[in-house]
């Protein structure tokens, strides 16, 4: 298969998932729903299912984050498949994104926290991690990742910029938090510009890590949900009882 | 897709001048021609190159449609089966394009007799 036959593959794929993504609507009925479990129920009744599917309620916090982790690289591993042998590098990279704050955690010179050494993927990548200096992990997790690029046109290699500008949006250029209000004021705009990237980029390497980046956006606000749940409302129910 | 396109155009345009000059010349030859029952050589050189394009170059173009429709249709398949019916149709489409480029050359072939 050529690069052309493979994003055609790989656009129809994403195409059919961007359709199936929740709108404003579902996410509201999701955010309304207060316990554990009935987010976990009420999500697996949506396209959100398949990323559900391995948790299970007596989970505690710590092993729902791990099977995340692990189900967000299954994700990834699946949609660089889908991509020309050249670019799947590129996208498993992606793999790698829920790591970030671990990995600045230990560079900062902490312990690597009792949880991550229980996961075999994060076990891996921490000890490295300690013995680099401290640096931006976003800022040097978008270095790599612009050079394993194959050889994109000009307006590809913007338009890609684009979507890296989307990845961190909490953060400014310089790795600095920006204020809240700024971040939500934003939020939208995001949206809106990986949309409009994924149509007007369609069969090239820009869909499909607009169509990553979506999908990276919903689980970090699916995965966000469930941890705040779980940790705050089960939490103060079960302090109370 | 432009590449396609472009192609298929190509062909059917080879394919139609060739039979538009056949006509004129049939035309304009009018009884002489009919009286001799003969065909130029030089017009029948022209029939074969014109019907030979319009076939080849639109093969051409509709093996590259559906080289590419077909795996945008396989990659739709994987995630919605469901649309298999109208999926066959948009291959269908792609390859039509094979099929005006041989109507095309049976119809210059029918006029060099």
């Amino acid at each position: 298969m050529t690069a052309l036959h493979s994003f055609a593959y790989a656009q129809a794929r994403a195409q059919a998932r961007y359709g199936d993504r929740l709108e404003d609507s579902d996410w509201q009925r999701l955010g309304a729903v207060r316990s554990v479990n009935q987010y976990l129920e009420t999500a697996r009744a949506t396209s959100l299912g398949p990323w559900v599917a391995p948790l299970s309620q007596d989970m505690d916090h710590h092993q729902k984050e791990r099977v995340l982790r692990a189900v967000w690289r299954d994700t990834v591993d699946e949609v660089s498949g889908w991509m020309p042998t050249d670019w799947q590098e590129a996208a498993r990279l992606w793999t790698e994104l829920p790591d970030l704050p671990s990995v600045v955690h230990v560079q900062r010179g902490w312990f690597a926290p009792e949880w991550a050494e229980r996961d075999d993927h994060l076990a891996e990548a921490l000890p490295e991690a300690a013995g680099e200096s401290e640096q931006n992990a976003g800022a040097a997790w978008l270095t790599r990742w612009r050079s394993a690029w194959a050889n994109p046109s000009r307006a590809q290699a913007e338009a890609l910029e684009a979507i890296a500008t989307a990845l961190f949006p909490g953060f400014d250029a310089t790795g600095v938090p920006v204020p809240a209000a700024a971040y939500r004021a934003g939020e939208a705009a995001i949206d809106a510009e990986l949309t409009r990237l994924f149509r007007r980029h369609a069969q090239t390497p820009v869909a499909i890590f607009a169509y990553l980046a979506f999908t990276w956006r919903d689980f970090e606000r699916f995965r966000g949900g469930l941890i705040r749940r779980q940790l705050f409302h089960d939490g103060r129910e079960r302090s109370a009882a | 897709m432009k590449i396609v396109q472009g192609v298929a155009v190509a062909a059917i345009a080879i394919g139609g001048v060739s039979l538009l000059v056949l006509l004129a010349h049939s035309g304009a030859a009018g009884a002489q021609e009919a009286a001799a029952q003969t065909v130029d050589p030089v017009i029948l050189k022209w029939a074969f190159i014109g019907a030979a394009a319009a076939a080849g170059l639109s093969a051409l173009g509709a093996g590259y449609a559906v080289a590419v429709v077909g795996s945008a249709a396989v990659g739709a398949l994987a995630e919605k089966p469901e649309l298999l019916g109208r999926v066959l149709i948009l291959v269908g489409l792609a390859e039509g394009i094979a099929i005006y480029g041989l109507i095309v050359a049976i119809l210059i072939l029918n006029q060099a007799g």
